[in-house]
Order: structure tokens, then C-alpha cells, then sequence
């Protein structure tokens, strides 16, 4: 009976006695697969999907089979459409181009329930299902209605699943929710738990985009806390109470009893018991008892041997922590020993933990424990220590350090941690730490001594934010505050030279460089400098030499300045010594990071003007049918490129050729010229005769209506035919709109940018109970199966309150041409020149070029129906292939929009 | 993201796939991705044994189990109910044991397809939909009756 060659088992079977050979396999087998799936025959081709799901799941693709698949999804066969729904399942995504012609079947089969017979039940089933996981913007939309009937089924199994298949269609459509809000809340009291608990779920997801909408169900969902015995929904029930109640201080006192009556019975159900100590700390954070009930209850936990419920414990208290920091510092002694857990998981939680407990007192015993883990810590966990102990350290400003020599020392030992990382953090607080405690300055520099000297430091733990970089403090310690060096000057002047250092980042070096000069400086006044110069020019070469430049031109310069101290020390005209002084008099001091807000703009200066008006941005889609377009091109007429300016073309190449030979006699001898030995030589090429061209040498070209009252069409200049497309052009297209279309994009229907933009959490309930779910509410599901012409869906789309057909149900309603889309692109021109506020002026023109571009090459009768095929997305895979990726850039620079933007496009004006 | 799971998948101890589901949105270079990432952490973490449930994964909470060969994973916002997820997994590895009368990991690959009938049953839209293990059941065999 095989018309397979594989059956699904054989696959399986085989992939696995083909270890060996997996590759080749698995391509046999899909090539197998791409021929059964164009078979005729159903059966066939959903096992070849079958196959290919399986093959999905061993991480092959099977995008290029989406087709098919709603082929197969609109079968009558429950087994075949089985099938087909479980692939779309898995495969589709937000981008699948067939996704809207899967409309049709998943209506058909979702609305089957009321019809057909017993299996007809799971057939919606699955089409539910399948919307809930594929959900679009335009299924939402097109489906919203069909959905929400669904919620008077006799069935709960279809009820269940179409509320909760409501939550996806309402995040991605919303204004799907007020209109089957009141149905939704009716469904909180069903009959069937299971079905009043998928309410419960919606709801809570819901509640947490915008909460406030939701108060009005607290007297339904505290029936549900008082009476119900099923734990899942009650969890859920408490969650949502937890997001309202703090909004509303009378329910939240209301919620004392229910709550305290669970946590001191419920000692069974954990997760119950968790989440209503996490909603009594979120709704009742000043009612002590309350608070100190739960925080016994989690002292239990995490006092238990299993390490599930410790890990809960401390997650709630990390919740108390935000509310009640002191309750957290009674329990220390608990989470200490957490510290010292096997599980990373809990170890985590406690050490997000400490940071509410540290004081004055036990912060140099936590961070001596953090010291102790570091040691035996992996280096992901490593660097999260490292982190945790300069954060408890510094937290408020210091305030729990009593000795900072002890911090200064506790940073060093960091240092030695072999390949730790956070040395950006570590030098940070170094110099920090420096700067601002005078008092521990002399310690300091002492200590900076031995870590310049360390002969493991400049030569280990290399890396980007290795520990090496806290030496870029020591150096700079050392050198600035070289006064309290008390003799040890020469000793760090050599430390500063020594060879190792050459293998440090440059950064590093070049700041080792700075604060020799510092140290010289420092000893040439003490009457040391003799001794300084012969330490220096013994060790200087290794720097001179240097391949980071930074490193070599501080280098260089040194050498320089020692030369001329040497030269000029003696001449008693010159006061170099105190000119040298004058580098480093100034005492450099902590900046708040507040400062620079402080400081006065100067008058006159206004950051956010244009220094340069900005070219209008490239359109790729303004192409018109000839592929090129005349460009406007402006010539600067006021002196912009003096050079330019009064030349003519034939001058300007002359010119130019003349610069060439300028610049190719001065590179000639020159070996870091390229192109120089026998390389490319531009005399090879003779000099092509350059013809001046003329406007008038051209006919003007066809189909644009080029508009006389254009000044920049008046202007008798020379124009350029390039084949970048200008924004700029202005086509007068006024008898090219589609009838209507104005009304259509100020009559406040939503286009699809309003919906996106009206997230869920905007959308307004105070109505709700007042919306009725009506026909009108949703565009009504339209039930038949024929096909309609195209020029009558078109019109019935135009008037959008009408009905919505069959939105590219069958293969017929593919590839049909793109123009169609003119209408809503013309839209979302409108919307996105809105967007910039200095130009909003450009929203306009940015309409007209979408409805042009729309339209472009499309069949003129169209076009009486504007909104037409808009929601046909089957249409889409051909432009969009084409037009996504100029547009992806696109989004790019529009974005950044509001950002200051002189520069960029200041260059731009110049156009080239 | 709004939904309470993000993704459900079944890794075995070597790595491979045997289910899979997301609730949001992923694409297929990023799922491979994850199932690599995520059996790494499961993997790590059963070795050392008697570890939590739980682990942090990326901005989210890791909630899984492992059931002979198999980790049953769930990747769920970090504010929802960490145990009830736990709970849910156990819900649905006792669906397929009495459904495969003792569950093994061949019957998963076998039947791929009934698993994720099994495990449509329990979860949609990232939500726990039903927990009564009769009903499922009857439901499950129901459907099977339908395609024989």
C-alpha cells in the first residue's frame, strides 16, 4: 500500500541506525519529503508533513512547506487536519507570509461545533488551539468575533479554550476587549471550574497590563476566594488580587482574613500558600501582624531541608525586602547559611538578599564569607561576587565602612584573584576610594606600591576588565600623590618601567607613562632628577618603540622633556622646573556626576537646531516605472564650493586631473604610498574626453508630470541624471487618489499603526458593562465558501463597516498584484512623517508618495477600492520579499530621530 | 510576552528535542539556541543532584524536572507561581504514563504527535488549562477513536 517511501516509523527508525550518516540521511529523506507533499493525494502529503514536523524538531527547517500546510489545514479529513494545525503549530511565526489564508479554514472549523457532529468538538478544538498560537494581528482582528460566540457554547471543553485563546487576540488586537469584556466577566462565574479558571487566567493576564481596569471584579474574584476549593484557581485569584488591591486601600483590609485564614491552614498546597504571603506583602506592607505572619511562615521555608521551598522563601523575601528591609535583617543568620547552599539558584536569591541586611557591624564578616566563596566559585559566579562586594561596600555612599584601609585591602585581595574579572569596577573604587578619603591617601600609596611591584599582576589575568586594570589605578595613585612616597620614589619609578609592563592593554601603559613624568617631576624638585633620568632612559626604550601609538607618542614626548631639563636645567632665564611644576600643581578632586547639569548653556547656543537643513531621506520605493527619475539636484548658488564655483565642467576636470598629478609627484619615493611600484597607475588609462552635457540635450522624460511651479524646476540649472531617487520630488498626483481615501485616514478608524499603538494597557474599560457584545461590535463572520470577485471584496472592505469575506482563503486569491496595498501604505506614510516634530509638515507629501507608490504599476480599476485587499496578507510574500529591506534600514535612522542630528545629515546636504 | 509560560520543551540527557512549544513568538535559529543553553543548565545541574527545580534563565525563572532520561522544562515569568508550574509538568508527565501504560522516552519520539495532542490538552496560549488527569484522558482517547 506504500505510495510512501518512508512511513514516519521507518524515519525514525532509520535516523537512528543511521547515526553515522546523519547528514546524508535526513537530506534523502527530505527530498523524499518535497515530493510526497506536491502529491495530489491528501493522505500522502499530510504524512510527508507529519515527517517534516518531526524533522522541525530535530532542528531542520520546514518554512519552505507553510504552503502546504494550509492546504492540508483545509481539508475535511479530521486525521489529515489534524496534522496541518499541529505544523502550523510549530512552525509558523509572526512573519509567515501564507499566515491569513489560514483565516478561512480555522472559522470554518471553530464555528463547525454548532453543526456537526462529535468530532466536529475537537476539530475546533485543534483550530483554537492553533489560533492561539499563531495569532496575528489580522487573524485578531478577522476572528475576535468568531472567538468570542464561542463563549456560549454548550461545550465547556470549547469554552475553556476560546477564553483563553481571547488573551492572545486581545494583545495583539485590542480593541477586541471592551466589546466582550462583559461576556468575559460573566464567564468568571461559570459552572465549570475549569472554565471559570481559564477566566481567572485571562483576567489576571490582563490585570497585569493595567490593573486599574479591573477593580470593578474584585466583589466576583472574592466570591471565588472564599468559596472555591481549587487551589489552581485560586492561586491565580490571589495573583490577581495582589496586582488590584493595592490600588484601593478598602479592598485590600478586606483581603486580611481570607488570606491569613490560608496561610495558617494551607500548609499542604505550597503554592498556594506562597503566593498569598507574596499578595498580603504587596497589598498590606504596614499591617505588622500581617506581615510578621508571613515572614514566620518564610522563615520555615527557608529553614527546610528541601531546596525548592528555600529557594521560595527567599524569593518571597526578597519581596518583604521592598517593603520591610528590617524584617529581612532578623532573619540573617538563615540566609547566611544560604550563602553556603550547593544550589547557584539559592545562593543567588540570598545574595540579592544581603544587600537589606549589611550594618556597620557584620559587613566585614559577610564580606569575608564573600571572599571565602570566590576562591571556590566558577568565573560567571566569580564576577557576580565580585560585583556584590563592591556594591555592599559603597552602598549609601560608604556609610557601613569604618575603616576604609580595610576596603582598600579588601580590593587588593580581589586583585589576586586568578582571571577574576570586574577590574574596571575595582579600579573604580581604587581611585575612588583615594581621591575622596584623604586620610587614607599615605595608606594607599603605600599599598599601590605593592601592587605596582607585583610581578604576577602585570603579567596574569590579562584581558578586557581583567584584574589588571586595577593597576591603572595603583600608577595613577603612585604618581599623583607622589609627595607621600616618603623615598620610595626611585623604587617606583622602576616598577612603573619594568619590562613586563609593555604586555599591559595601552590604555594602562599610557597612564604609566603620564605618572613617571609626575614622579620625575616630583624628584627633580627634591633635587633628585639625576638619579630620575638614569632610571628613566635605561628603561624608556621599551616604550619608545611601542606598537600602541598612544603608548609611543607619551613615550617620545618623556624623552623630549627629560632632553630639554637636561639642556635648560642651568640657564638661569628659564624657570623650567616651576613651569614642569605647573603639570601637576592643581590637586584633582571628585566630580559629582550632577556637575555637568550645573553648568549654564551659553547663550545664543541651541543644541537642537539643524546646522545644516537635511537632504530629504532616500526612498528606494520612489522609483518611478523607468527605474530612474530626474533629479532635482541643487547646485549651491551662493558660494558654497568657492573653488567650484565659477567653473565650468571642463575646468573643473582639468583641475582636477592637475591635483592628481600634484599628488602623485609627492607620493612618488614615498613607500607608504600605495600603488606606487608598478601597481595601479592612472596614467595606463587614457583621459576620457569629457563632454559638457547640457539640459537641452535631453528630452524630458516621459510620464512625469513635472510641475512648472517648482522654483527648482525654474531655475536654469544644469541637472544631473543619477539614479538616487529624491524624496523631495513633486508629482502632482491630485486626480490619482482613490476616491475617499482622505476620509478613510482622518475618519478615526484605527489603521493597523493606531492598533499596534494602542497597547493593552491603554485600552479603556469604564464602558464595558454599556458595550453589549453586537454585530456591530465586530465585523460580522461571513459563511460561505465562494469565492468572491475581487472587485467586490474590494468594495465591501472600502466601506469597513460591511462584511469581511473570506480574506484570502483559497490558493486563487495569491499573487494577485500588489498595488492594492497603495491605501495603507499611503496610511502609514501619513502616520510616520508625523512622527519627527520639526518636520511635521511632511506628513502630507509622505502620504501622497505611499498611495503613489502603491499604485504604481498597478491595473488602473483597481483602484476605486482602497482599502481593499488590505487585510489579504496573502499577497504580501511577493512585495514584501522585495521591500523589506530597505525599509528595515529605514526604521533605522527614524528611530534615532529625535536624537541631535547636525552632523549626519548636515554632511548629507551636500549630496554628492 | 504575556503569557505565564514562555515555552514547554522536553530535552532528553543528550540534548535532543522530544517537544517543544512556544507561546511567544522565537525564532528557529533562537530555539535551537535555547534547547542547547537549556540543557546545558538542566544538565549541569542534575549532576550535581539534589539542586532546586528552579533556575534563572535569562530574565526568566526555569522550572524543571527530570523524569528518567527526560528533563521536562518550563520558562515562565519571573513573578508567576514557580510551584503551580511545577505542579503542571508532573500533571502532564502522569498523563502521558497512564496513556503509554509506563512512559518511556521511545514513546515520546514515536508518538510525537499524540504528545502534543496530550499537551494541548493541559496548556494553550502559555496558560494551564486543565488539570483533571481523567478528563484529559478521555479527551485524548476520544480524539484517537476519531482518526482510528
Amino acid at each position: 500500500m506504500s505510495m510512501f517511501k518512508k512511513s514516519l516509523t521507518d524515519l525514525i527508525r532509520g535516523l537512528r541506525s543511521a547515526s553515522e550518516s546523519e547528514s546524508a540521511y535526513i537530506s534523502g529523506a527530505m527530498k523524499e519529503i518535497k515530493d510526497e507533499i506536491k502529491s495530489k493525494d491528501f493522505d500522502v502529503k499530510s504524512m510527508a508533513i507529519k515527517k517534516l514536523i518531526y524533522l522541525h524538531m530535530l532542528g531542520y527547517d520546514m518554512s519552505w512547506a507553510d504552503f502546504n500546510i494550509v492546504e492540508v489545514m483545509s481539508q475535511s479529513k479530521f486525521t489529515n487536519k489534524r496534522i496541518a494545525y499541529l505544523a502550523a503549530n510549530q512552525s509558523f511565526t509572526q512573519e509567515t507570509d501564507v499566515i491569513t489564508l489560514t483565516t478561512n479554514a480555522i472559522r470554518k472549523d471553530i464555528l463547525g461545533t454548532n453543526t456537526r457532529g462529535k468530532g466536529a468538538i475537537y476539530e475546533a478544538g485543534n483550530a483554537i488551539n492553533c489560533l492561539a498560537n499563531i495569532c496575528t494581528l489580522e487573524l485578531s482582528r478577522d476572528l475576535a468575533g468568531t472567538v468570542v460566540s464561542l463563549l456560549t457554547s454548550t461545550r465547556p471543553y470549547i469554552r475553556k479554550r476560546a477564553i483563553l485563546c481571547l488573551f492572545p487576540i486581545y494583545e495583539k488586537y485590542p480593541p477586541a476587549l471592551p466589546p466582550s469584556f462583559s461576556k468575559l466577566r460573566e464567564k468568571l462565574s461559570d459552572p465549570d471550574p475549569s472554565v471559570a479558571s481559564a477566566a481567572v487566567n485571562v483576567v489576571l493576564e490582563l490585570a497585569r497590563t493595567n490593573p486599574k481596569n479591573y477593580l470593578t471584579l474584585a466583589p466576583t474574584l472574592f466570591n471565588i476566594l472564599t468559596n472555591s476549593t481549587n487551589n489552581w484557581m485560586l492561586i491565580k485569584v490571589v495573583k490577581i488580587f495582589g496586582l488590584i488591591a493595592p490600588l484601593e486601600p478598602r479592598l485590600a483590609a478586606r483581603l486580611v482574613d481570607p488570606l491569613c485564614g490560608f496561610i495558617n491552614t494551607h500548609n499542604n498546597a505550597m503554592s498556594l500558600l506562597y503566593e498569598c504571603i507574596k499578595t498580603c506583602i504587596a497589598c498590606l506592607p504596614n499591617n505588622r501582624s500581617v506581615i510578621r505572619l508571613c515572614l514566620t511562615k518564610l522563615r520555615t521555608f527557608i529553614d527546610h531541608p528541601d531546596c525548592n521551598l528555600k529557594y521560595l522563601g527567599l524569593l518571597a523575601m526578597a519581596e518583604v525586602m521592598k517593603v520591610q528591609p528590617k524584617g529581612v535583617a532578623e532573619h540573617r543568620d538563615l540566609i547566611l547559611n544560604c550563602l553556603d547552599d550547593e544550589d547557584i539558584s539559592i545562593r543567588l536569591r540570598a545574595l540579592e538578599l544581603l544587600s537589606g541586611m549589611v550594618s556597620k557591624h557584620n559587613l566585614a564578616f559577610i564580606i569575608g564569607k564573600l571572599k571565602d566563596h570566590i576562591a571556590i566559585a566558577d568565573s560567571s559566579y566569580q564576577a557576580i561576587l565580585i560585583e556584590k562586594i563592591v556594591k555592599l561596600c559603597s552602598l549609601e555612599k560608604y556609610s557601613y565602612i569604618s575603616d576604609f584601609g580595610w576596603y582598600i585591602n579588601t580590593l587588593i585581595d580581589l586583585t589576586k584573584i586568578p582571571g577574576a574579572k570586574n577590574g574596571c569596577l575595582v579600579r573604580h573604587q581604587l581611585l575612588e576610594i583615594s581621591i575622596r578619603v584623604k586620610s587614607i591617601r599615605p595608606f594607599s600609596v603605600n599599598q599601590m606600591m605593592y601592587l605596582i611591584a607585583d610581578p604576577n599582576l602585570r603579567s596574569e589575568n590579562i584581558q578586557e576588565d581583567g584584574m589588571c586594570e586595577a593597576l591603572y589605578a595603583a600608577a595613577w595613585i603612585v604618581g599623583e600623590y607622589s609627595n607621600l612616597l616618603e623615598g620610595m620614589e626611585l623604587k617606583a619609578l622602576e616598577s612603573l618601567l619594568n619590562e613586563d609592563v609593555v604586555s599591559l592593554p595601552s590604555h594602562i601603559q599610557a597612564t604609566y607613562l603620564q605618572n613617571v613624568l609626575k614622579l620625575f617631576i616630583h624628584l627633580a624638585e627634591n633635587d633628585r632628577a639625576d638619579e630620575a633620568i638614569t632610571v628613566i632612559e635605561e628603561n624608556l626604550s621599551n616604550f619608545t618603540s611601542s606598537i600602541h601609538l598612544e603608548v609611543q607618542e607619551r613615550a617620545c614626548f618623556l624623552v623630549v622633556i627629560l632632553e630639554i631639563y637636561k639642556e635648560e636645567i642651568d640657564n638661569p632665564d628659564t624657570n623650567l622646573l616651576a613651569e614642569l611644576k605647573e603639570i601637576v600643581s592643581e590637586e584633582i578632586k571628585a566630580v559629582s556626576p550632577n556637575a555637568p547639569k550645573k553648568v549654564r548653556l551659553p547663550e545664543g547656543l541651541d543644541i537642537d537646531s539643524w546646522i545644516n537643513e537635511p537632504m530629504p531621506e532616500d526612498d528606494p520605493d520612489m522609483y518611478n516605472e523607468n527605474g530612474f527619475e530626474w533629479e532635482p539636484q541643487e547646485y549651491p548658488t551662493n558660494g558654497d564650493y568657492p573653488d567650484n564655483q565659477n567653473l565650468s565642467p571642463m575646468e573643473i576636470h582639468e583641475r582636477n586631473r592637475k591635483i592628481e598629478e600634484i599628488k602623485k609627484a609627492r607620493s612618488l619615493g614615498n613607500d607608504y604610498i600605495l600603488g606606487n611600484g608598478g601597481g595601479f597607475n592612472s596614467e595606463d588609462i587614457p583621459t576620457i574626453p569629457l563632454e559638457q552635457i547640457m539640459e537641452t540635450n535631453f528630452d524630458s522624460p516621459p510620464n512625469m508630470n513635472r510641475n512648472p511651479n517648482n522654483p527648482r524646476n525654474q531655475r536654469g540649472m544644469p541637472r544631473r541624471m543619477i539614479n538616487r531617487p529624491t524624496a523631495e520630488l513633486e508629482i502632482d498626483l491630485s486626480d490619482e487618489m482613490p476616491d475617499g481615501w482622505e476620509d478613510m485616514n482622518s475618519s478615526g478608524e484605527e489603521s493597523e499603526e493606531d492598533v499596534v499603538k494602542n497597547s493593552l494597557a491603554n485600552v479603556d474599560l469604564s464602558n464595558a458593562d454599556a458595550d453589549a457584545l453586537s454585530t456591530s461590535a465586530y465585523p460580522i463572520p461571513l459563511r460561505t465558501t465562494t469565492q468572491q470577485t475581487r472587485s467586490n471584496r474590494g468594495g465591501q472592505r472600502g466601506n469597513r463597516g460591511g462584511q469581511r469575506g473570506n480574506r484570502g482563503g483559497q490558493r486563487g486569491n495569491r499573487g494577485q498584484p500588489r498595488g492594492n496595498r497603495g491605501a495603507p501604505r499611503g496610511n502609514r506614510g501619513q502616520l510616520r512623517g508625523n512622527l519627527g516634530q520639526p518636520r511635521g509638515n511632511r506628513g502630507a507629501p509622505r502620504g501622497n508618495r505611499g498611495q503613489l507608490r502603491g499604485n504604481l504599476g498597478q491595473p488602473r480599476g483597481n483602484r476605486g477600492a482602497p482599502r481593499g485587499n488590505r487585510g489579504a496578507r496573502g499577497n504580501r510574500g511577493q512585495p514584501r520579499g522585495n521591500r523589506g529591506q530597505p525599509r528595515g534600514h529605514r526604521g533605522a535612522p527614524r528611530g534615532n530621530r529625535g536624537q541631535p542630528r547636525g552632523q549626519p545629515r548636515g554632511n548629507r546636504g551636500r549630496g554628492n | 510576552k504575556g503569557t505565564m509560560i514562555h515555552f514547554l520543551l522536553v530535552i532528553n540527557k543528550t540534548g535532543f528535542l522530544r517537544c517543544g512549544r512556544w507561546f511567544v513568538p522565537i525564532t528557529d535559529q533562537e530555539k535551537r539556541d535555547i534547547v542547547v543553553e537549556l540543557h546545558r543548565i538542566v544538565f549541569t545541574r542534575d549532576i550535581v543532584g539534589n539542586l532546586s527545580n528552579f533556575a534563572e534563565y535569562r530574565n526568566e525563572t526555569l522550572v524543571y524536572k527530570r523524569f528518567a532520561s527526560l528533563f521536562f522544562c518550563a520558562c515562565i515569568e519571573k513573578q508567576d507561581n514557580i510551584f503551580s508550574t511545577l505542579e503542571s509538568l508532573q500533571v502532564l508527565v502522569d498523563v502521558l504514563d497512564t496513556y503509554f501504560n509506563g512512559v518511556c522516552e521511545l514513546d515520546l519520539i514515536v508518538n510525537f504527535f499524540r504528545v502534543y495532542m496530550i499537551l494541548d490538552e493541559i496548556f494553550l496560549a502559555g496558560e494551564i488549562m486543565e488539570t483533571d488527569k481523567k478528563k484529559i484522558l478521555q479527551r485524548v482517547l476520544e480524539t484517537d477513536k476519531l482518526v482510528e
